[in-house]
């Protein structure tokens, strides 16, 4: 885990958003003081790299549960608890198949996601 | 078909409300290679990294879904890289006792249990395991450049994703090769795309988007076979090429691509009218 971190600065070198000027979780790694887990692509490529298989991936989950979460996420994660999907679909979704050419799909019940996450 | 039927389609929550084209030309060319797909009822978001950047309980989403296709003896198939990273895990952390029997217990409250029985399969690892059946049935040899994206998710962590390579995946590279189109390399092609972004920081998003679209300026369309990586790349262009939309990129979901090299009608495909101008041909023939 995060207490194998060397610091070693490789999930840095290889961090997409890292390399656009996003300072993510792999900048706290290796010993920066600005960021943000939210700047994750979860691309999972720096825990790929890493020589001493901390799974990063874990450690990003983790530090997005102590920051504030931006708008959009947080939108959705609540369509994920009211809906079951990360956005609003509902039976209207199956006009649209029907244009494609698409059968009709049954989706989740309310209950359904109420039995699965109630206690979020 | 029920005498071949091996998959359950899982669409997830973008495909399933912005993209039909794909989960529509995935369909059509499973059909053509006689491989048997049926709907998933009652399907719900995959849990990560939606619910998982907020509780541990994502994993009893995944697990739901896990549960259906185990319900219905198919094995999952996915068409995106964030899904399949979610079940694949998933699947992996119901191998402890402790998990199943916890997961279990919640899913008993919908009248569903799992094992972990389902096997997990994006659909170019799919595609890879009958790469003989689609080369034979390639009928309509492509004359396109191509320039490509990888979905990263799909292949890693390489311990859970067991499919190709983790950090240089060439499952792209050989099914775009049977259809004849001309592989024009970007460097970039196994960069993610940096769509997740765009819910946190849109600039860099579109950074990233644009970035990958001008690596690929040599080529006709690019091609990529995940929802988060099209809606950036393609859904997003207007955005990326603000003020210059000659520099817009026809993009194509990796079955439409096969599927066209298959014979198989563009409209059919849900291919565009300007990939199909760039072919040539009749969007119904």
């Amino acid at each position: 885990m995060i207490e194998n971190c060397t610091h070693c600065g490789l999930c840095r070198e290889v961090c997409p958003a890292e390399k656009l000027g996003g300072r993510t979780i792999t900048s706290l790694l290796s010993g920066g003081d600005e960021y943000s887990a939210w700047l994750c692509c979860c691309c999972q490529l720096c825990q790929e790299v890493c020589p001493e298989g901390v799974d990063i991936h874990q450690v990003m989950m983790c530090e997005r549960r102590r920051e504030p979460a931006p708008d959009p996420h947080r939108r959705s994660f609540e369509n994920v608890l009211r809906y079951g999907y990360a956005f609003p679909i509902t039976e209207d979704i199956n006009a649209m198949r029907s244009a494609h050419g698409l059968d009709p799909v049954e989706l989740i019940s309310a209950e359904q996601v109420r039995l699965l996450l109630h206690c979020l | 078909m029920t005498s071949n039927l091996r998959f359950v389609f899982y669409p997830g929550c973008l495909v399933l409300q912005r993209m039909p084209q794909y989960e529509l030309a995935t369909k059509r060319l499973l059909a053509a290679l006689g491989i048997g797909l049926q709907d998933m009822p009652q399907a719900s978001c995959c849990g990560a990294p939606v619910v998982e950047s907020f509780s541990d309980e994502w994993v009893y989403l995944a697990a739901y879904n896990l549960a259906l296709a185990e319900r219905l003896g198919l094995d999952v198939l996915t068409v995106c890289g964030s899904c399949t990273n979610s079940l694949k895990r998933a699947r992996l952390a119901l191998r402890d006792p402790e998990v199943r029997e916890d997961v279990n217990r919640r899913l008993a409250a919908l009248g569903l249990s799992v094992e972990g029985r389902a096997e997990v399969k994006h659909l170019l690892q799919v595609l890879m395991e009958h790469r003989a059946a689609l080369k034979e049935s390639v009928t309509a040899p492509l004359r396109l450049k191509v320039a490509l994206t990888y979905p990263c998710q799909v292949f890693r962590p390489g311990d859970v994703a067991a499919f190709d390579d983790p950090l240089q995946p060439q499952s792209m590279h050989e099914l775009v090769a049977l259809t004849g189109a001309e592989i024009v390399e970007t460097g970039v092609e196994h960069e993610c795309c940096g769509s997740t972004l765009y819910t946190s920081n849109q600039p860099l998003a579109l950074s990233a988007g644009r970035r990958k679209l001008e690596a690929s300026r040599g080529a006709d369309v690019l091609v990529d076979s995940c929802g988060n990586c099209h809606w950036l790349l393609e859904r997003m262009q207007r955005a990326i090429w603000a003020g210059e939309p000659h520099k817009r990129l026809p993009v194509l979901f990796m079955p439409q691509l096969l599927g066209l090299a298959l014979g198989l009608a563009p409209d059919e495909l849900g291919v565009n009218s300007r990939v199909v101008a760039l072919l040539g041909r009749d969007a119904h023939d």
